[in-house]
């Protein structure tokens, strides 16, 4: 693993660290404890104390070899830890589940990482550093997931949220970047991964890519032209969906989800709010009602009712209601029964606070649901609750017709694991201009492949292969485009700031800095990533801030210099907390009480 | 002891096994996954979990939900999938199906071939027919299935195109019932990839019990008394000797019958076909154990119920079999 240290170069002094510690491990913990001991009245620690004060061991919490790139970037993180900054550490990869319940869930961890994909909500700053970084979200299952708290940060990460002039916004937004990666907060950004996609651009034209998300979007469904007679579009995915519910928060139904239902307003090109069912939109002076004017044209559902603005105020005030998972970030900002018809052509929303994310949040994101069917959910059904119905498979003799949306393409068909169909909706304001488009499911590379070459797929929305091997496939084929779009999304390195010892800035600065983002990106990731130094993406380009503390800028021994400025010592390749301070042991788990 | 009691003593056996499986597979499933870690959303509040713990009959004490579960065996109603939010029986039994058309066919074709070739392997010993037979079946049998899969993939679906790159119909295409499925040519398309990878898989033990069984067999007395009576070699081989040493591949038969229950997860993810393997894996990882514990279930029922047939099947097809 030393290929993995530090691009900033380990000069001599940390060779010798490692090949002392590995020493030390070699001759057993006893002995080399009793020499330690003896030797800390020379550095100047505290007397017979100093075992005492050693830094507990570290779990990194990784994904398994299957997610290989993010596996060894781990495993390289995990490595520096250990060998420049004297960690104790152990390297456990666990399935996906196991660590989504561990960290999202539990939070029971000392360091690992989740990483965040590109979502189209995710555009907003607001997703990925309000969600990310603020001490409201420290709970267990919210994405806080270092439960950091910091009482600038909240201030600031407030400010932008209800700062409605965009310029002003901007500026907070850049502030937060710079505040919360100088810290560093519980998150450290590691790479933004890239998409992969590949399109078939011989018998289709007119894609549309939108920064950070890719192909994979309203305006490539809604856009794309046959060039010839082939008007059925097949995509290829590899999670299949589990149900099609447009309240759940599978980005395998929500694939589905975003064609077959409208919203008020859609994510452009730009990765600004377009306006879609609404023409325009007024926002009062204290920014909390806003009024939407709808387009004159709205769709008809589905099933052949008219869609009128009560649909749309009932979505948002029975979401609302019902606190709806997926979407509560996005409607509790709202009053109940917020929303009000004014008249035929006009909505009003009534918020609790400005609340500047809101329209991406909550109106390019929210379904518009049909009332006429969902008023009778759960109370005419079997569930629970109305995020727990599955429109395809329902109990109210509504057939396949349970699923009505009012979108550019109507539900067709779903056969579980294999594909999902829809069909153009001809009558809508924004009808496609192909005749029908499938998802199907391809769960092998090599099939991926094959399906592109022959034409039987058109769009690789998504794949486990190797990019160079796709490229080369595309390069080779008159038909097929590659392009790899720099992701929104990143990979983080979440250090639980409820866990010794990482509560300390100073140690999150040190780890921060033997993360070797550069070589993750050129050698994990082949180059099909860029080393990430904030949570805005730089694709990003009106929120992001450029000038922010980059952590590739430190060497090993500045990163040593961080913790032994802090107090804490480095003998031997063993990492001690200062003097006087307390280790927790056994760490505290769990979320902080006072949220 | 007669034939009877022993059927007796198998059938109590047999349930008394099956319900320890069961007891295992409850306890095993309730240690990984919850419901709410599908609901990766924030801000979950206690209400809102109870309702979904409530939705998956979770809120009840352990020792309820355990007796509702022995219930469920009988009734068939496990409850709703946690990932699929349908209820189990019918997901998996629809998926079952689908895995059934690969591995039924894949069976048959290579325990009758590999019986067949068993026969000729031990009758030809020592030639160098033999010789090539056992080097195929042993290169099959050791080479992981879903790389011959990937062979025949890259081969016969990338590189000549005969044949579709995978899934049970061409895209776009539907089908109301099983029934149905079996009338379009499509489908047959889409399955022979699958069912040549499992079978060359497949045909190998079949084929080497069977020459095994026979070399035992062909140096008997009997044998000689068949061919001083003048019979052809060949009546010989397939009428008298592989009619002696076919017991071993009955039972292996009987179990390979049971796992195909199982569907075979290689071979459905290579072929991104929607079987009851990849249903059945994926269902552990995603901790979604209503339907885990179901197939599970089902495969213990399968193996148990198939190995006590091959049991009865003994008796009746070879008489000096006694149940003592």
């Amino acid at each position: 693993m030393t290929e993995f240290v530090n691009q900033a170069g380990s000069d001599t002094a940390g060779k010798n660290t490692t090949t002392r510690r590995r020493v030390l491990k070699g001759i057993g913990a006893a002995g080399a404890l009793t020499s330690l001991a003896g030797c800390s009245s020379i550095t100047g620690g505290g007397g017979g104390q100093l075992e005492e004060r050693e830094v507990r061991s570290v779990e990194m919490l990784s994904y398994t070899q299957s997610s290989q790139q993010t596996y060894s970037a781990l495993q390289a993180i995990s490595d520096n830890m250990d060998e420049t900054l004297g960690f104790n550490m152990t390297f456990t990869p666990v399935n996906r589940q196991r660590q989504l319940t561990k960290v999202y869930d539990e939070r029971d961890y000392d360091v690992s990482s989740l990483g965040y994909t590109g979502r189209p909500h995710r555009l907003d700053p607001h997703m990925l550093m309000y969600k990310n970084y603020h001490s409201s979200q420290a709970a267990a299952g919210s994405y806080n997931w270092t439960a950091f708290q910091d009482e600038e940060a909240d201030r600031l990460l407030d400010a932008q949220a209800e700062a409605l002039d965009r310029e002003e916004r901007q500026q907070l937004v850049k502030e937060c970047q710079a505040y919360l990666m100088d810290l560093p907060g519980g998150e450290m950004p590691i790479v933004h991964g890239n998409l992969i996609n590949v399109i078939n651009t011989g018998e289709f034209t007119n894609w549309t890519n939108v920064p950070g998300l890719g192909y994979k979007n309203i305006w490539t469904w809604t856009g794309v032209e046959p060039t010839g007679n082939k008007t059925k579009l097949v995509s290829s995915y590899t999670i299949e969906a589990g149900q099609l519910s447009p309240l759940a928060a599978g980005e395998a139904n929500l694939i589905t989800n975003r064609i077959t239902h409208d919203k008020l307003l859609r994510i452009g090109t730009d990765g600004l709010p377009q306006p879609w069912l609404a023409e325009e939109y007024e926002v009062s002076n204290n920014g909390q009602t806003i009024t939407f004017t709808l387009r004159d044209d709205l769709p008809q559902w589905h099933d052949g009712e008219d869609m009128t603005a009560e649909d749309i105020a009932f979505t948002f005030n029975y979401l609302r209601e019902w606190e709806t998972p997926f979407f509560a970030d996005a409607v509790l900002p709202f009053k109940p029964d917020g929303a009000s018809v004014l008249d035929d052509g006009r909505v009003e929303f009534n918020l609790e606070r400005p609340f500047a994310p809101v329209f991406v949040l909550a109106f390019s994101r929210i379904h518009i649901l049909p009332q006429h069917v969902w008023s009778r959910v759960p109370d005419e059904t079997n569930v629970e609750a109305p995020y727990l119905w599955n429109p395809t498979d329902n109990d109210m003799d509504l057939g396949a017709n349970g699923y009505v949306g009012s979108g550019p393409f109507k539900f067709d068909h779903w056969t579980p694991s294999e594909e999902i169909g829809v069909v153009a909706n001809e009558d809508h304001f924004a009808a496609p201009k192909i005749d029908e488009m499938i998802i199907r499911i391809i769960t092998e590379s090599q099939a991926q492949t094959n399906a592109l070459e022959r034409g039987d797929v058109d769009f690789l929305i998504q794949t486990g292969a190797n990019p160079d091997v796709m490229e080369e496939m595309a390069s080779n084929t008159d038909h097929l485009t590659f392009d790899a779009i720099r992701s929104v999304g990143y990979d983080e390195l979440a250090m639980n700031t409820r866990r010794s010892p990482f509560y300390d800035a100073a140690v999150r600065k040190a780890c921060s800095s033997v993360i070797p983002k550069e070589t993750i990106a050129t050698e994990m990731y082949n180059g099909y990533a860029e080393p990430a130094h904030s949570p805005t993406a730089p694709v990003l380009e009106f929120w992001h801030n450029p000038d922010v503390k980059k952590w590739t800028e430190e060497n090993d021994e500045s990163a040593k210099a961080f913790l032994t400025d802090a107090g804490y010592e480095i003998t031997d390749g063993t990492l001690y907390h200062p003097e006087g301070e307390i280790p927790e042991s056994p760490a505290p788990s769990g979320p902080p009480e006072n949220v | 002891m007669s034939f009877r009691s022993f059927i007796g003593r198998r059938l109590v056996g047999t349930f008394l096994t099956f319900l320890v499986v069961a007891t295992i597979i409850f306890f095993l499933f309730r240690q990984v996954g919850s419901p709410q870690a599908l609901f990766m959303s924030p801000s979950m509040n206690a209400e809102q979990i109870a309702r979904i713990e409530a939705q998956f009959g979770l809120n009840e004490p352990l020792y309820v939900q355990y007796y509702k579960y022995l219930v469920s065996i009988f009734t068939l109603e496990f409850g709703m999938s946690f990932y699929y939010r349908a209820d189990a029986a019918p997901l998996l039994f629809n998926r079952l199906k689908n895995s059934l058309l690969l591995t039924v066919p894949a069976i048959l074709l290579s325990y009758v071939a590999g019986t067949l070739g068993g026969v000729v392997l031990a009758w030809k010993r020592g030639e160098p027919l033999e010789r090539a037979g056992l080097v195929m079946a042993i290169l099959f049998r050791s080479s992981p299935r879903f790389y011959v899969g990937l062979l025949l993939l890259f081969f016969l679906s990338g590189m000549f195109a005969f044949f579709p790159y995978g899934g049970i119909l061409p895209a776009g295409e539907t089908f109301t019932s099983h029934l149905e499925l079996l009338t379009r040519p499509a489908f047959y398309r889409h399955a022979v990839l699958p069912i040549v990878s499992m079978s060359l898989y497949l045909t190998g033990l079949p084929l080497m019990l069977m020459r095994t069984s026979m070399l035992e067999v062909i140096g008997e007395d009997f044998v000689d008394i068949c061919r001083a009576k003048g019979m052809s070699e060949s009546d010989v081989m397939y009428k008298h000797v592989a009619r002696n040493a076919i017991l071993p591949v009955m039972t292996a038969f009987a179990v390979a019958i049971a796992f195909s229950f199982g569907g075979n997860v290689l071979v459905e993810t290579v072929f991104s076909y929607p079987g009851v393997g990849r249903l059945m894996v994926n269902s552990v990882f995603r901790g979604d154990y209503p339907v885990a514990q179901f197939a599970f279930l089902l495969m213990a029922g399968m193996v148990l119920t198939m190995n006590m047939v091959a049991d009865i099947l003994y008796g009746y097809l070879d008489p000096r079999v006694s149940y003592n």
